[in-house]
């Protein structure tokens, strides 16, 4: 037998489709997050709170992703965004074919933001990327402030980190700097917010940046049309 | 759960491999997976093992070589073993860093006949 020498990245097919996508929703101008957390840690809540500060100003479709039940596009719908349901039947994330397969309907009058909500699950969505601009972690207080340590590759796959729950801390014992600490100690880089969806407390902090980040895409987009 | 499809993708690599080869047998195949790739060895030796049965892959095998994660400092500019549960600089201590490798996976060598 005979040894052949590669030095070959395994470039998944997913891989090639997030790429694709990410190129495809930059010429339109729409701007992707993928939010990502543990079940029950407050995605759907943060869409509906984003939905509803900025629902008059933007074009806006929500993915929600879960193995069962349309229970979460219906909350979101209640806001007057766009959503549609993604049902996996039994994947553990969303792939970058679910997503744009969901998208290519409304390809003739793109959005200005898609907020992706990612089956719960901070192990399998790390390694799939959706061709999204943003990976935002979402962690609530209460569910360990070591739960970054845990989970080492979705901290180091995600640029933001959201606290949420911070009206729960007297009740469960937990620290938000400390769930920000760790999860810096795998991504100093991380941008961190800390916000109660129930009381609204940080959520403005959140909305600006978002929008922010928003502009600068399109000023990118406006740029490079020249 | 999702190693089926690296096997699958590892599987077309391979498959590629052996056609140019005009290999009549396929033996060991060597991969460097990151810590950060999120996949785990034994399902993936599992998978592949799996799919390959049956096609002109059948008796070739995985052989996972684990790379652990690389990061540089950006302040003192050294580059050192990440620790899973803290990426920060060893040397000084920074927290502002690079991970240059650990994420990927990488076909390093196909046995052919």
């Amino acid at each position: 037998m005979k040894r052949v020498e590669l030095e070959k990245k395994v470039i998944s097919e997913n891989e090639r489709l997030a790429r694709a996508n990410r190129e495809k929703y930059a010429k339109e101008g729409t701007f992707v997050l993928n939010l990502v957390s543990s079940p029950g840690s407050g995605k759907t809540m943060l869409i509906e709170e984003t939905a509803k500060r900025l629902r008059d100003e933007l074009r806006m479709l929500v993915l929600t992703g879960d193995i069962m039940t349309e229970n979460d596009a219906r909350r979101v719908a209640r806001h007057g965004v766009d959503a549609v349901q993604i049902t996996t039947g039994g994947a553990c994330h969303l792939d970058a074919k679910m997503v744009d397969k969901k998208l290519t309907p409304y390809k003739d009058r793109p959005f200005d933001l898609v907020i992706v909500e990612n089956v719960g699950n901070l192990v399998c969505p790390a390694p799939y990327d959706l061709g999204e601009d943003l990976k935002v972690l979402l962690i609530a207080v209460g569910e360990g402030d070591d739960k970054p340590l845990k989970y080492p590759p979705m901290v180091a796959a995600s640029e933001v980190l959201v606290v949420n729950k911070t009206d729960l801390v007297e009740y469960v014992d937990s620290d938000p700097d400390a769930i920000i600490e760790n999860a810096m100690r795998i991504k100093p880089d991380l941008t961190v917010f800390k916000v109660s969806c129930k009381t609204g407390d940080g959520l403005e902090e959140w909305i600006e940046w978002l929008k922010s980040r928003l502009a600068e895409k399109r000023q990118t987009r406006a740029s490079a049309q020249g | 759960m999702h190693e089926l499809g690296i096997a699958t993708d590892i599987m077309g690599v391979v498959k590629r491999v052996a056609e140019d080869n005009k290999a009549k047998k396929v033996g060991e195949v060597v991969v460097e997976i990151g810590l950060l790739a999120g996949v785990e060895r034994d399902s993936l030796e599992f998978c592949y093992e799996v799919i390959t049965r049956g096609t002109r892959l059948e008796g070739s095998h995985l052989k996972v070589v684990e790379i652990k994660p690389r990061a540089r400092c950006r302040q003192c500019q050294k580059e050192y073993e990440v620790r899973m549960d803290n990426f920060h600089c060893p040397h000084c201590n920074s927290s502002k860093f690079d991970v240059v490798i650990g994420s990927d996976i990488n076909l390093k060598e196909v046995e052919v006949e």
